[in-house]
């Protein structure tokens, strides 16, 4: 079930790449975090007990509900605009993204050599998360947008630290949270801000800040 | 012998079923009680109670296309396990001879469009060329990939999968069902690629090409169009349904399989709008990234010892 899983969260991030509406992106994030959710359940074990509750409810609750939240929040009180706007056309992004996920299942391919105790299927599927995350970032307008490749990138980084720490530390996983938290809340008001003085969130804006 | 005849029973009255679920789906969800589900058959009958009028500007070609285009799609259908897993011929990859008949019958479409003279027919069958182009990569990748990990090339082999391991069988059947589906709106013309009810030439692809058809030639083209989404619809039911089920319970799955295939298509259709032409070609593209998906899971399983 568990590779299943993965596969999904790899289609998620296909879809991603090339979908143009801010509010697919935003729905897309909270099926992620259920995603991560059901991975952390059927593959943590159950030495920790509480570790797992906290973790899982945590993933939950903060990746799968409240962070979507926010984000939908800050799109409609700023009245941002539905398209995404890429620097690249949409076919184009897709063709890339799939690339990315193909040098991930490569990676996998590399790695299954090695005896480990995780699936391959984990770092390659993260390791292409975490750059297509990165591409997203790279070839979007928006600074709404950015928030949301950050937030992919973090889900890819939360997907390797399955794979590689089976007993992830309880103080990573609250770093974590903090972090996701903390750059979203702060994003958020930035984008806020943002719009206040210049109305249009839009990064063409930006390069012609003057004193 | 009783699995052939139900198959031939299959292939020549089901197809037409088949586009009166999609309506009465469509009609549900519009809240109007909608037309019998057998309405398609009295259509069908009505056009070939009726004349042709066959334009002075075309040739040969125009005539004969809608029964070459009919007869292929037939032809085609001999190749895959329907009822009970069982098709009326099987042979080496066959499933290449499968792709090719439809190309054939989408080739004779296309020529009998261009054959009319008319500028619009022309640009419908530039889209319809280019669409189905696109969607044939996703095809032979998915087709080749269940080939290789079944070690076989024959479609009724193929879709044998009881042989892979469950872990393995969960991912190739729920990828290459949404691939697949990609696919059967591509090619059997139906929302969000194109809408089977426009009537402004500039937006349609294949409603476009038959404009000029009319009478036992329209009931051709009619029939072909859902015979081709069945067949489709009959690669996602094989691939779900296990080989190993008594043959009856295996039928009545498969067609359990194809009306909610039919209700799915009628509630896209009704919820979604028709894409940009612009945005249709990536998402054709997502059936051929879902398409690399499935063959790098299954070499990984196969030669990264997950199997």
């Amino acid at each position: 079930m568990i590779p299943f899983l993965i596969i999904l969260f790899s289609l998620t991030m296909l879809y991603l790449g090339a979908t143009s509406r801010v509010e697919a992106y935003i729905k897309t994030l909270a099926l992620q975090g259920v995603i991560l959710f059901f991975i952390i359940l059927l593959d943590y074990g159950t030495e920790n007990i509480p570790n797992l509750i906290f973790l899982s409810a945590e993933t939950l609750a903060v990746k799968g509900v409240l962070i979507p939240l926010v984000l939908m929040n800050v799109v409609r009180k700023n009245d941002i605009k539905r398209e995404i706007e890429p620097n690249i056309p949409f076919f184009f992004s897709l063709i890339i993204t799939s690339s990315i996920l193909a040098s991930g299942f490569y990676i996998s391919w590399l790695m299954s050599d090695v005896a480990i105790s995780a699936h391959p299927f984990f770092f390659g599927v993260s390791i292409s998360t975490i750059v297509t995350g990165l591409f997203i970032i790279i070839t979007r307008k928006k600074i709404i947008t950015h928030i949301m490749g950050f937030m992919a990138m973090e889900n890819g980084i939360f997907l390797l630290t399955l794979a590689i720490a089976k007993e992830m530390p309880f103080i990573v996983a609250i770093g974590v949270l903090l972090d996701i938290f903390i750059a979203v809340y702060l994003l958020g008001f930035l984008v806020n801000k943002i719009q206040d003085a210049f109305a249009g969130v839009h990064i063409g804006t930006l390069t012609k800040l003057k004193d | 012998m009783i699995g052939t005849i139900a198959n031939i029973l299959f292939i020549i009255l089901f197809p037409l079923f088949f586009t009166g679920c999609i309506n009465r789906t469509k009609s549900f969800w519009g809240g109007r009680q909608g037309p019998s589900l057998f309405q398609p058959y009295r259509d069908f009958v009505k056009l070939l109670k009726k004349g042709a009028v066959i334009s002075r500007t075309t040739s040969f070609i125009f005539a004969m296309a809608p029964s070459v285009t009919a007869a292929s799609v037939v032809s085609a259908a001999l190749f895959v396990p329907l009822l009970g897993k069982t098709s009326f011929m099987s042979f080496d990859i066959d499933f290449v001879l499968f792709a090719y008949m439809l190309a054939a019958g989408k080739f004779f479409t296309i020529i009998g469009a261009m054959d009319t003279g008319s500028s619009f027919e022309g640009m419908g069958a530039s889209r319809e060329a280019a669409f189905s182009a696109l969607v044939e990569p996703g095809f032979f990748i998915i087709l080749g990939s269940l080939a290789f990990i079944v070690n076989a090339s024959s479609f009724s082999e193929i879709m044998n999968l009881s042989s892979v391991s469950p872990d393995l069988r969960i991912i190739i059947t729920v990828l290459s069902s949404i691939a697949l589906f990609i696919m059967l709106l591509a090619e059997g013309c139906r929302v969000p690629v194109d809408d089977p009810n426009t009537h402004l030439e500039l937006t349609m692809i294949h409603e476009v090409m038959v404009l000029d058809n009319s009478g036992p030639d329209l009931a051709f083209i009619m029939y072909a169009s859902a015979l081709k989404m069945v067949l489709i619809g009959s690669l996602i039911a094989n691939i779900i349904i296990p080989a190993d089920l008594h043959p009856l319970i295996s039928a009545a799955a498969f067609i359990s399989i194809h009306l909610a295939i039919a209700a799915l298509i009628g509630t896209v259709e009704s919820l979604l709008a028709r894409l940009r032409m612009t945005h249709i070609p990536q998402f054709i593209l997502y059936m051929n990234s879902i398409a690399m998906v499935i063959s790098a899971v299954i070499v990984l399983y196969v030669s990264g010892g997950l199997r």
